[in-house]
This record gives C-alpha cells, sequence and structure tokens, in this order.
C-alpha cells in the first residue's frame, strides 16, 4: 500500500459510507487535507471525531459539487458510494475531466472493475476481500 | 443493422416500431418484468428481461459485435456503464442514450459515449436556432415608434425569391424602399427582381410589420 503523504496533499472521499467514512477519519487524522462528500449529511456521523476535515453535503454527479470539493487539486480520490454504477461514472469523470492522479473505487460486482482500465484508478472489491477472508477462515479450520 | 435497446418504456416502445420495419436485428434488455412482457407481445423480437447495468446480462443476450446500443435507464450513470460495457467489453460500434442532467452531454463525449441526448439541451438548442431565424429580420423605429423599418435577408426558400416587386403585391400597408445586393444598393422598382441573399428594407407601421415580415417569409406551411 502507498505510503500518505504527509505534506499539502489533499484527499477527496465520495460517499459517507462506513468505508468513506473510515478512510477519511484515517487520513484526516495522518495529517492530510480530507473533504468529505455524501448526499445525506447524517452519514458524516459515521466519520471519527478525530476528524477535522471538510464535509460537503450534495451529489458528486453534479459538476458544482465536485468543483466545491476542489477536486482539481486532489491528489487522491476515494470512491464509496453505495452504488456501483455511480462509483464507475465518478472514477471516469475525476480522471478523465479532473486528472486527478490517484483513485481508488469501491465496487460491490467487481466484474464491472473491467471498465476502470485506467492506471489511475485501483479497485477494492467488497466481494472478493469476504470471499479472500472466507478462505482463510476455512483454511485455518483445517 | 444489429441494434440493442437498454431499459427505457414509451420510448422504447417507440423506437421499437421505427426501426422494426427496416429490416434490422434489435435485442431488448429491460430490467422491468412489465415492459419486458409488454415488448415482447407487441413485437417479434428477442426481449431479455435483465439488468443492463450488469455485465453478464450482455453475455446473456449475446450481443457481441452490434452496430449499435441505445440506452434509455432512468439514471445518467447508469447509461454511462452500459454505455461502456456496450463498447469497451462487447465491441459494440456506437452507443446513443439518453441524459437527464444537460451538463452531462458534453461530459459524456469526452468521456467516449458517442451520443448523449438530453431534452433540454436539445430545447436549449432549438430555442438558440429558433432565435437565430429571428435574428434575420432587423428592425428599426422612428418617429417614436409611429414608422418601423425592417431589414430581411432573402433565403432561397422564400416565395417573394426570384419574384419582381410588380409581381409580389406586397400588401398596401408597406414598401419595399430598398434593397442592398452586395456590393450594390438598389432603390426598386416595378421590374427589381428580389434576389435569394438580397437584404430588403421595408418601412410601415409597426401594427403592420409581423403581417409584412409573414408575407416576405411565407407561412410555414409554405416554407
Amino acid at each position: 500500500m502507498r505510503k500518505p503523504r504527509k505534506s499539502k496533499s489533499t484527499t477527496v472521499v465520495i460517499g459517507s459510507s462506513r468505508l468513506g467514512a473510515s478512510i477519511a477519519s484515517m487520513s484526516s487524522m495522518d495529517g492530510i487535507y480530507t473533504t468529505i462528500i455524501d448526499k445525506d449529511p447524517s452519514s458524516f456521523k459515521k466519520l471519527d471525531s478525530g476528524y477535522s476535515g471538510l464535509f460537503i453535503t450534495g451529489d458528486a454527479e453534479e459538476t458544482e459539487t465536485l468543483r466545491k470539493a476542489h477536486i482539481e487539486d486532489a491528489k487522491e480520490c476515494i470512491i464509496a458510494t453505495g452504488d456501483d454504477d455511480t462509483n464507475v461514472f465518478l472514477a471516469c469523470l475525476v480522471t478523465g475531466l479532473y486528472k486527478v492522479p490517484y483513485v481508488i473505487v469501491r465496487l460491490r460486482d467487481e466484474r464491472k472493475a473491467a471498465l476502470l482500465n485506467d492506471p489511475r484508478i485501483k479497485v477494492i472489491s467488497t466481494a472478493m476481500l469476504s470471499l479472500q477472508s472466507y478462505k482463510s477462515i476455512r483454511a485455518l479450520e483445517e | 443493422m444489429n441494434i440493442l435497446i437498454c431499459g427505457g418504456r414509451l420510448e422504447a416502445d417507440y423506437i421499437l416500431s421505427a426501426f422494426k420495419k427496416r429490416g434490422n436485428r434489435i435485442v431488448v434488455m429491460n430490467p422491468d418484468e412489465a415492459t419486458a412482457e409488454l415488448l415482447s407481445e407487441h413485437y417479434d423480437i428477442d426481449v431479455v428481461k435483465t439488468d443492463p447495468t450488469k455485465i453478464y446480462s450482455f453475455e446473456l443476450a449475446d450481443v457481441f459485435d452490434y452496430d449499435l446500443v441505445v440506452s434509455l435507464m432512468d439514471r445518467d450513470c447508469e447509461n454511462f456503464v452500459v454505455c461502456k460495457i456496450a463498447k469497451e467489453l462487447f465491441n459494440i460500434k456506437k452507443a446513443i442514450c439518453t441524459v437527464s442532467n444537460p451538463n452531462n452531454v458534453a461530459i459524456f463525449q469526452r468521456l467516449g459515449i458517442d451520443s448523449p441526448i438530453s431534452a433540454s439541451y436539445l430545447l436549449k438548442e432549438r430555442i438558440k436556432g429558433e432565435s437565430d431565424v429571428e435574428s434575420i429580420f432587423k428592425t428599426l423605429s422612428l418617429e417614436n415608434e409611429k414608422i418601423v423599418i425592417t431589414e430581411i435577408k432573402i433565403g432561397e426558400e422564400f416565395p417573394c425569391c426570384g419574384r419582381t416587386l410588380m409581381d409580389l403585391k406586397l400588401p398596401a400597408t408597406g414598401n419595399i424602399t430598398c434593397i442592398f445586393r452586395d456590393p450594390e444598393v438598389i432603390i426598386p422598382r416595378g421590374s427589381t427582381m428580389i434576389e435569394e441573399g438580397d437584404t430588403i428594407v421595408i418601412a410601415s407601421a409597426p401594427e403592420h410589420q409581423r403581417e409584412l415580415i409573414e408575407f416576405i417569409k411565407g407561412s410555414d406551411e409554405d416554407a
């Protein structure tokens, strides 16, 4: 895994899901300027009390919302909304239009990773991770 | 042509009725049970009841190397994913989709979707087009708006094009006072012919202006 940089790097997290909120909390507490975006402000409750970044309530599919988050200056973008299609679209949008150099996307359907053939985009597949832990649990038992 | 139509209700039905006649091979993917059933009853085509945003749906429908995908899903990002699966994984040559956010027209194009279509975007373009048509009429008011001078550029479709002023029988409420035919300025007589590309200048009272413009332009049915 890449080490987070301590300097002026900025991270934009889209989707304050369990995963999104945990990553945002971690990166903020590591001293990285962090911005989190979600449509539903109540989802920001999932953030750790140590989170000191920015909150933006809005739809990340709207250009206006991404501009408010200064996406064009972000060094890193984490995309973890609850919807795979939104995640795929946003990943293409932030790399294609806003030239974000490093993007991590969460997908439930790991086959859609085939649509993200860009070296700047890394995919976290929850199904694959669960499968791996299943396998390792079974391996321990045998 | 081999065409894949994804999602949509009435739009899918309408497109099917238009393309069915032309001897195309059409496959429909629709996530909605009732719509899928309706479409398969209406048309003698393959209808697959499945979610088009899933890669396995494309395998199921066997649409590799098709010529065209038309995506009519509800959300813009779904249409984006359908078009991307079609183009990148199944080698479908052209992708057309609807978008509800008009700003997404330009964004989708930049991200490789050939023809995103937005109703509001088309409306805006249409209004722009209409106002361009209006701009060929320039108006100048004189004497506290008791006289108006209207300038009209003659298009080839105008009924007055190629006729002399005598033939024209312009309503008595106005008068063609001047014709500009680059680089000449012509003070017209009865025998002067109006040609395509001329700019004619009409003096009239304001209340007759619209009637005169319509006379020169021809009504829409004539055009």
